[in-house]
């Protein structure tokens, strides 16, 4: 199962993806704190960086039990598919 | 003699008409550049009924060029920013004469096409000596729809000046929010609050510095402006209203703005620009019921559908057959629920994808996807987005075996050149079956 730092190190590789491919800066060294706007993330890469998370991950955490626009931080981000990812092991037991 | 439009505005002489990029512009100067406008009109010939664009970034150079265009009785094509592919379409399609651009810094310069425009429709405004105004929107067939309207009527739709207010322009000229929430500000004589990027950031600082009152806008911006917290570092004291429209409002969005911008009304709008914008009153700041108003509209449902008449209706599109029944009413494809006099805007009963507020026909983008390398059929469809309501998917037939990523980054990069930003698929599948049901039509079901 993956564990809460490989999801948060997939987390900050698809938002600097991202903003590699929109040709944006990127942050080679995310701590978490960072703020979703400061990012340069507009709404589009947002919706993509959901979608991308999805792919990889298997789960979208704003399907029920969060809503996008509580989520501000990369690190709130983070906790997001972090806890739904353990939400769905723990029932799969 | 001038438009009585512009008279109007010269009533308001010191007012305030136009606050961009810190620098002010009462109504005085608004209508000096608007004379400034004739001159350059005149000196490059621009005659009425003539069929002129407008490109360029909002502005109050553009502001007072789509005055100017107006009075001159051409017909006016408002365009943004576009891929060359999509601009050179959209000239051919509305048989464009004059090319007007407006560019940063305000200059102004002007083209003749060679062209010469002979549209029926353009007759008809021509023959009554009225002003037009063409606007686009995505098309069936991978074309864009280009509607023509009236601009007289349009601007019959607002009467005396009794509220004059603070108003920040979100849309751009090219659609009829952006168009309506311009010259419906100034015929009250109030002040259109512009920025120059649509960030929550530059939207709540202009809030605050032009002490903006009414915000219009889209459920998705609303979201990111949410998601950046822009609200909590600008004052907001003089927002008194939030209008949202041009795609489905999550309720979950709707109750933490009530929350995050308590004592600000909070009104949804309904408006296509085959119809003009619909007055409408929303059953309460939590609830996406409304009721739609009557001046000059009428309504009626169908079968669940949602058709509109409007006074200010287009007179039909210049490339598609014109969708009025025989009274006039226009099927709006909308889903509703009704509850007595108030309605539940559902969404559209058909394949359009709407991408925050930007409608996306699938055929546009299959289209362009058949072009991609590789890429043997394409189906698109829509996928819902906690940010942007729906984001465009197609699954793909390949002719060769390829690596999904790339095949992903290759469409990426093929459509970012051919189509506007929020067509591009975010995510290719790839199939193995056809993509047909068995009577060879287009299966496109939603993910």
């Amino acid at each position: 199962m993956l564990i809460a730092a490989d999801i948060t190190a997939l987390v900050h590789q698809e938002i600097n993806a991202l903003l590699a491919e929109a040709e944006r800066p990127t942050h080679p060294t995310l701590t978490g704190s960072e703020f979703l706007h400061e990012l340069g993330l507009n709404s589009l890469l947002l919706a993509r960086l959901v979608i991308q998370l999805e792919m990889e991950l298997g789960v979208d955490p704003f399907e029920e039990e969060y809503v996008i626009s509580d989520v501000r931080t990369v690190g709130a981000l983070s906790d997001a598919y972090v806890r739904t990812v353990e939400q769905l092991a723990a029932t799969a037991v | 003699m001038p438009h009585p439009f512009l008279t109007r505005l010269e009533s308001f002489r010191d007012s305030e008409a136009v606050a961009f990029e810190g620098r002010s512009y009462r109504y005085e100067d608004l209508l000096r550049l608007v004379g400034e406008w004739r001159l350059f009109l005149d000196r490059y010939e621009v005659r009425a009924g003539e069929v002129v664009t407008l490109e360029g970034a909002y502005s109050p150079q553009a502001c007072a060029g789509l005055l100017a265009l107006i009075e001159r009785g051409v017909v006016v094509v408002p365009l943004g920013t576009l891929p060359a592919a999509k601009r050179a379409e959209f000239l051919d399609v509305a048989e464009v004469e004059v090319v007007v651009k407006v560019d940063e810094g305000g200059v102004h310069r002007c083209e003749r096409t060679g062209r010469t425009a002979d549209h029926a429709l353009y007759r008809e405004l021509r023959d009554a000596g009225r002003p037009g105004l063409v606007l686009f929107s995505s098309g069936t067939t991978g074309r864009s729809k280009a509607s023509v309207l009236d601009f007289d009527k349009v601007l019959a739709r607002y009467g005396e000046p009794t509220r004059p207010s603070r108003i920040l322009s979100f849309l751009s000229l090219d659609h009829i929010g952006g168009v309506n929430t311009l010259l419906y500000t100034l015929s009250q004589g109030g002040t259109v609050v512009t920025v120059a990027e649509r960030t929550p950031e530059a939207v709540f600082e202009a809030i605050a510095e032009h002490r903006v009152q009414i915000l219009p806008t889209t459920p998705t911006f609303l979201n990111m402006v949410l998601i950046s917290g822009a609200h909590e570092r600008y004052a907001t004291d003089s927002l008194k209203l939030v209008t949202y429209g041009t795609e489905p409002m999550p309720l979950q969005t709707l109750r933490r703005l009530g929350e995050a911008l308590p004592g600000v009304r909070l009104k949804q709008t309904y408006g296509l620009s085959e119809l003009g914008i619909l007055p409408t009153r929303s059953r309460g700041d939590d609830t996406l019921w409304v009721k739609l108003g009557s001046a000059g509209f009428e309504h009626r449902i169908i079968d669940n559908i949602l058709w509109i008449r409007s006074e200010m209706a287009m007179l039909g599109y210049l490339n598609a057959p014109a969708p009025f029944d025989e009274e006039g009413f226009f099927n709006t494809q909308d889903v509703v629920e009704v509850d007595g006099d108030w309605v539940r805007i559902l969404g559209r009963n058909s394949e359009i994808i709407n991408v925050g507020g930007e409608k996306v026909y699938p055929s546009e983008v299959e289209s362009v996807l058949l072009e991609v390398e590789n890429i043997a059929e394409a189906t698109v469809s829509g996928r819902p987005s906690p940010v942007t309501g729906m984001v465009v998917k197609a699954t793909v037939q390949l002719v060769e075996d390829e690596d999904r990523r790339a095949v992903t980054r290759r469409v990426r990069e093929y459509c970012g050149r051919r189509l506007e930003a929020y067509k591009v698929p975010v995510l290719v599948e790839i199939s193995a079956a056809p993509q047909h049901s068995e009577r060879y039509k287009k299966i496109r079901s939603a993910a």
